[in-house]
């Protein structure tokens, strides 16, 4: 007595079975099977693990859609409904539980349903086929080594890594000769550790391979694992990692932190020599403490320009305007004019050419044009293409200024220094400054490099 | 018995940012120096302690303008001149061979380079 759709939701097998002539065989026609047959033919298709049916004398195979990788490879769907001696023996050797069919009798024996119990629901050859994809796409190479017979399988992944051919043979000598000559001693020694009883049997571990022809340098990591049984070694297996872009990026960063400690350090140097500079133009400490403010702003203007990094320059424009901005002289067009082609600034120019720039601003806001009602200010440049190298050629024009003081202009003087001296110095630059009665004229050339 | 006055002491200055070799400069001769330089370039410098007659102690930035400035330790060694390293890098980048040298890490007093030079007064 069948249901109607007993195989519906059987899956591909499902569908096979039923176009079997069974009527052929031995068993007869399937209208005529005892119900525990059915029963188990239904349990069997639709088992959530591979399964595996053989049902009659000659052990007649039914199987599920997750059985397919158990058979040997070809036989399916050939093997459906034959003999199945062979899958008899896969079965036997793998972990299925085998349960008997019993006959409505309770005595006679028709068969055997043989369900997989080796691992969890759900996984079984889906994990092994994920762990394999998961193996291909890290680029994990493999190796295991029998300790009794000293016998070392590699991979052709982990062959390649050693510059090796996949059909090249493998024995310690080889897998230390691919061993940069620096690292040799730490992994024999982790390795020696790794097959001591007294451990946990863990061969973590980060090193170069030079190849077996010293060819070029890696960086790998390998995770091994030793296999105990009564500690005695039984097996060692374990994977390999190629980590040289971690690697390269591991240094980059190292020095990337070194060179940031540099500037670090030399920012406060700098500071360290402003305050020492200011501290010597000033009589009070009530003098001091706006123009060091004034020039500690400007370093981390400075400091906010060149975090950008090599790919986007410093333009000689934004130095300008961020210097006269911070004294509130905005660009205009008549009273503040600046003007000049995009010019990029070699990098270790920047600071030096701001804090110029910053006393020639303070100047002039204090004592030049900055300050007078009438005063112009123009700050002008371009580039000079001419002989050895290219050259840019700035010029700063203060008019209008009011007619000074000997006072006014011994302040100014104070300035002078760090404007003729540390871009001649610094830069090789050649300055020129000119303090009038009513007017301050500077010109600074600079190579580009 | 006569006090000899002590001849004032000659040291070179090499340091390629200028307000930190301004500073310096200011600090040493505080600290009763003539200071030679300063210098910014390893050019400069050689130039410096080719022409200069005599030299009691030399204090380098090992970094001039991204150039590493051995070439002109190498020079003052030759000539025996007492040399103390400055660096903003850590002093582990000092190779082996300039181990015996005192490196200061920046900033630091021109007092302690006085002293380092075995010049303090």
């Amino acid at each position: 007595m069948l249901l109607v759709n007993w195989l519906a939701d059987t899956g591909e097998l499902g569908r096979l079975f039923r176009d079997v002539d069974w009527s052929a065989t031995e068993l007869g026609a399937m209208k005529s099977w005892s119900p525990s047959c059915q029963t188990a033919v239904g349990i069997c298709l639709r088992s959530p693990v591979p399964a595996a049916l053989f049902l009659g004398r000659a052990e007649r195979l039914i199987y599920n859609d997750r059985f397919i990788p158990f058979l040997p490879a070809g036989s399916h769907p050939a093997a459906l409904g034959q003999p199945g001696s062979s899958a008899s023996e896969m079965v036997a050797r793998a972990s299925f539980a085998t349960s008997p069919i019993v006959g409505p009798d309770g005595i006679a024996v028709e068969g055997k349903l043989c369900t997989y119990a080796g691992m969890p629901l759900g996984s079984t050859m889906d994990e092994v086929q994920e762990l394999r994809a998961a193996v291909d796409l890290v680029g994990l190479g493999r190796y295991r080594s029998d300790p009794l017979t000293q016998a070392i399988e590699w991979d052709a992944h982990l062959k390649a890594m050693w510059d090796l051919p996949p059909d090249a043979p493998v024995d310690l000598a080889v897998f230390l000769q691919g061993i940069h000559p620096d690292d040799r001693d730490r992994v024999a020694a982790a390795l020696g550790q790794s097959v001591d009883p007294a451990g946990d049997g863990v061969c973590d571990i980060e090193y170069r391979v030079v190849g077996v022809n010293g060819g070029f340098e890696r960086w790998v990591a390998t995770r091994g694992k030793t296999v105990f049984e009564q500690d005695r070694v039984v097996s060692f297996h374990g994977v390999v990692l190629d980590i040289s872009e971690r690697k390269r990026a591991e240094q980059t960063n190292v020095m990337l932190i070194a060179e940031l400690q540099h500037r670090t350090r030399n920012l406060l140097a700098v500071v360290d020599g402003l305050a020492e500079q200011t501290i010597a133009s000033c009589e009070t400490l009530a003098d001091f403490a706006v123009p060091f403010r004034q020039q500690l702003a400007t370093l981390s203007r400075v400091q906010g320009l060149l975090s950008r990094g090599e790919t986007s320059p410093v333009m000689i424009s934004e130095v300008v305007k961020l210097e006269l901005q911070a004294l509130g002289a905005k660009p205009d067009g008549r009273r503040v004019i600046v003007d000049g082609p995009d010019v990029p600034l070699p990098s270790r120019s920047v600071q030096i050419l701001a804090l110029g720039l910053h006393e020639l601003a303070t100047n002039a806001r204090k004592h030049g044009a900055l300050a007078a009602p009438d005063g112009r200010l123009s700050v002008t440049w371009d580039v000079d293409d001419g002989a050895a190298e290219r050259r840019l050629v700035l010029e700063w024009e203060e008019t209008g200024v009011i007619a000074r003081d000997a006072l006014a202009a011994e302040r100014v003087g104070r300035g002078r220094a760090l404007i003729e001296e540390s871009l001649p110095f610094q830069l090789d630059a050649k300055t020129r400054l000119e303090i009038g009665r009513d007017s301050v004229r500077c010109s600074v050339s600079l190579a580009l490099e | 018995m006569t006090v000899l006055e002590q001849p004032t002491p000659r040291v070179l200055l090499v340091e390629d940012e200028y307000i930190v070799a301004s500073a310096l400069s200011r600090g040493l001769r505080i600290c009763g120096a003539e200071v030679i330089g300063p210098a910014a370039t390893v050019t400069n410098a050689l130039t410096l302690i080719e022409s200069t007659a005599t030299i009691d102690g030399a204090l380098v930035d090992i970094n001039l303008r991204g150039v590493q400035a051995y070439a002109v330790v190498d020079a003052l060694i030759a000539k025996r001149v007492p040399t103390v390293l400055a660096t903003g890098y850590e002093v582990s980048v000092v190779p082996n061979r300039y181990r015996g040298l005192v490196v200061l890490q920046k900033p630091f007093d021109p007092v302690d380079a006085m002293a380092a030079l075995g010049l303090s007064q």
